[in-house]
């Protein structure tokens, strides 16, 4: 590891383009979590997809509203948490293929680690798996309510998958687990009437696992945009949500939470109202098209164009901006984001707090 | 880091731990022998673009081995990367203009041969100031723009005024002017150099003879309309595919994926998101396997669909994606599996992955 040399420093004095955590707005987010779970059943899982970083994971621990696990997407992000200290790791997709059933069956023996799946034949290979690894793991059937991607497509399907892994060896039925989304800028009636609904599609396959007498311990469902609606309806034990904890541009409508991760810039040249900045597409990314929004500038500084190493921006008035000026960008989706950067420089009251390597940085495997 | 489960050499590609980033060296040699030998004819000289793959390894197979040929950086971080790899002739992209990059600038001109391209009078005045009195000599190309809408000095009096500080600061050495190009600029290569050269000549400019125009290329922009002799090409992804990014047949890099989950017909489920595969640029393309289509990609899947409803398909099946774009892609990985006749022979690193600053 490197002598963090940054420490201490004031924003304008590091090298850019570097990603930076806002300490102050991602405490806020943190808070408006073990706030609103304090007195609930239901419990925050956070997802570790996007913050990639058992430390910060940790300090939503800490402070409060989850159930003391988080949630991974690949075996190898799981691996991480686990050797980061945290051993609850639910695995929200499927894992195919004999090598990666076979580490996943050993990361078995590490921790109480549980995983989703949607095809019988996958049920069967982890539970040998985990029998010739001497491990249990944790089965949860998800559930396709509003996004058609993976996840059985009706109670029956999910019922017969609940059936087979309560009676194979060395794995353990726990329950279901859907995700879900909004698309637009939802009011919270919507949020709700959307969130009920698509969450209500997974609770039907509850229903019927335990209409076959077979316990469902966890209903695992909910993300940022239902943070709020999953622990209104009492069967769902935990929430999986990502989001809240660095935000996006794509997720403005939560008013209650900030924006915590961003892209600090340098102003490179300016020149008729052309503003070149020296952040591009391998210290952004642009998926599908959405560009990044330069705070306190949001309307008046707009992304012209975005290439490899740079990117152009124009406005139509005198910003009294120079070459040197530093601008924080804000992306449309973190994920995309934090997966480009090895660390988080992160700054509280303008200095740098301290320097956090993104150790699950590129674990797609 | 990236953590996939190591497949031995030899291994066949198609049994690699996925997502997984795949280049195929045979391929790779004979588009850099046709690329090669398209810009010699041209009379031009090939300077490796690293950046976009950001291997070490990758950029020996440009330069025969040879490690005192010059290549190009996007940024003084990748330089770096590349110097401690034992590469010494570099020519630089736009460090930025702050104390800090400057001095780190400074230090790598004292043990490697520099070039830096520079965009504007701010950029060129701060490096003044830091190497002032220094002893050392940095050598820069100017990088003309052909709009206002693109990075680089329009040619005009910013352009006169900066040339003329280049030649009274004795640490700077004006070398040319880089000039870039893509698919959709308006104006051939050869007008605009002619164009830049009655520029220098009417204002009585001093164009040594040692001097070239470094002309930053596209993959698809045409360059065999260029006809001056002081002309480098700057280029990368010509490895992966030089001709036409959809071009199946000239390929020679994808992302291997696998079918995780079958939930209906007609539709299939990859483990290859937008955290493996770069859509920045457009959805990835699926090699071999017609009419499969990408549908959407979230950031960790992929959703494959076919038109014409079922496929022979199934779970645990391998799919190859070639990506929109190589440079954003290999920027996701820090190891490039290294493939001959379908088979693994050899794993490289992903040396300057992430050296953004």
């Amino acid at each position: 590891m490197n002598y963090r040399s940054e420490i201490g420093l004031k924003a304008k004095n590091l090298t850019t383009p570097r990603l930076i955590i806002d300490m102050e707005a991602l405490d806020n987010n943190f808070n408006v979590i073990a706030d609103i779970y304090k007195d609930t059943d239901c419990k925050m899982r956070q997802h570790a997809k996007n913050i990639k970083c058992p430390e910060i994971l940790h300090q939503q621990i800490n402070t409060g509203g989850t159930n003391g696990g988080v949630c991974a997407a690949k075996v190898s992000e799981a691996e991480l948490m686990v050797e980061g200290g945290i051993t609850d790791v639910l695995i929200t997709s499927q894992i195919v293929g004999k090598e990666k059933i076979r580490r996943l069956a050993y990361l078995g023996k590490r921790g109480n680690i549980k995983v989703c799946v949607d095809n019988a034949d996958n049920i069967k290979q982890i539970s040998d798996a985990c029998t010739q690894a001497n491990s249990r793991l944790g089965i949860l059937i998800e559930v396709n309510t509003n996004m058609n991607r993976a996840g059985v497509r009706n109670a029956d399907q999910g019922a017969d998958l609940a059936k087979l892994a309560d009676s194979l060896p060395a794995i353990d039925f726990l329950g279901v687990m859907s995700h879900q989304t909004i698309s637009g800028n939802p009011s919270k009636n919507d949020r709700f009437e959307n969130g009920k609904s698509a969450i209500g599609i997974c609770l039907d396959v509850k229903h019927k696992i335990e209409d076959y007498g077979i316990e469902v311990q966890i209903v695992s469902s909910g993300e940022t945009y239902t943070y709020d609606v999953a622990p209104a309806m009492e069967e769902v034990t935990e929430v999986e949500g990502g989001t809240y904890a660095l935000m996006g541009t794509t997720t403005r409508y939560m008013e209650e939470f900030d924006v915590a991760a961003k892209v600090l810039t340098t102003i490179t040249d300016v020149r008729e109202g052309f503003y070149f900045i020296d952040a591009g597409y391998k210290a952004l990314g642009g998926p599908l098209g959405i560009v990044p929004a330069v705070e306190n500038y949001e309307d008046t500084l707009i992304f012209q164009s975005i290439h490899d190493y740079h990117s152009v921006l124009k406005s139509n008035t005198d910003l009294g901006l120079k070459p040197g000026s530093l601008l924080k960008l804000h992306s449309s989706q973190t994920d995309i984001l934090v997966n480009r950067w090895d660390e988080f420089t992160c700054l509280r009251d303008g200095l740098v707090e301290k320097v956090i390597e993104i150790t699950a940085r590129g674990c797609h495997n | 880091m990236e953590r996939p489960i190591p497949a031995p050499l030899n291994s066949p590609v198609s049994d690699l731990d996925t997502p997984a980033l795949v280049v195929d060296k045979d391929q790779v040699m004979t588009n850099h022998k046709v690329f090669s030998a398209k810009i010699l004819d041209i009379g031009s000289v090939l300077i490796p673009d690293v950046s976009i793959h950001s291997s070490v390894g990758i950029t020996l197979m440009q330069t025969g081995g040879d490690r005192n040929s010059q290549i190009h950086c996007r940024t003084l971080a990748c330089a770096e990367i590349f110097n401690k790899n034992g590469f010494s002739n570099i020519i630089i992209d736009q460090p930025a203009p702050n104390e800090e990059t400057l001095t780190r600038l400074k230090n790598l001109s004292r043990i490697a041969s520099l070039k830096i391209d520079i965009s504007n009078s701010y950029g060129i005045t701060e490096i003044v100031k830091t190497i002032n009195k220094s002893g050392i000599t940095v050598n820069v190309n100017l990088s003309i723009a052909q709009s206002i809408k693109s990075r680089g000095f329009i040619i005009g009096n910013e352009l006169l005024t900066t040339i003329s500080l280049i030649n009274a600061t004795k640490e700077l050495s004006l070398t040319g002017f880089t000039i870039e190009f893509g698919q959709d600029d308006p104006k051939s290569i050869s007008n605009f150099i002619e164009l830049l050269k009655r520029f220098i000549t009417n204002n009585s400019l001093q164009f040594e003879s040692g001097n070239h125009f470094d002309i930053h290329l596209d993959s698809v922009a045409d360059f065999t309309n260029i006809t001056e002799s002081n002309v480098n090409v700057v280029n990368g992804d010509y490895l992966f595919n030089y001709v036409n990014q959809a071009n199946g047949e000239k390929n020679s890099c994808w992302v291997l994926s696998t079918v995780m989950s079958h939930p209906e017909s007609g539709r299939w489920y990859l483990d290859c998101g937008q955290k493996a595969i770069s859509t920045d640029r457009g959805f990835p393309k699926i090699i071999n396997e017609a009419p499969l289509e990408i549908e959407t990609m979230s950031a960790e899947h992929g959703y494959a669909f076919s038109r014409t409803g079922e496929h022979p398909i199934k779970l645990g099946d391998r799919i190859k994606l070639i990506p929109a774009n190589y440079a954003d892609t290999f920027n996701l990985y820090d190891f490039i599996n290294i493939s001959s006749k379908d088979r693994l022979t050899n794993i490289l690193r992903v040396d300057s992955r992430g050296a953004l600053n």
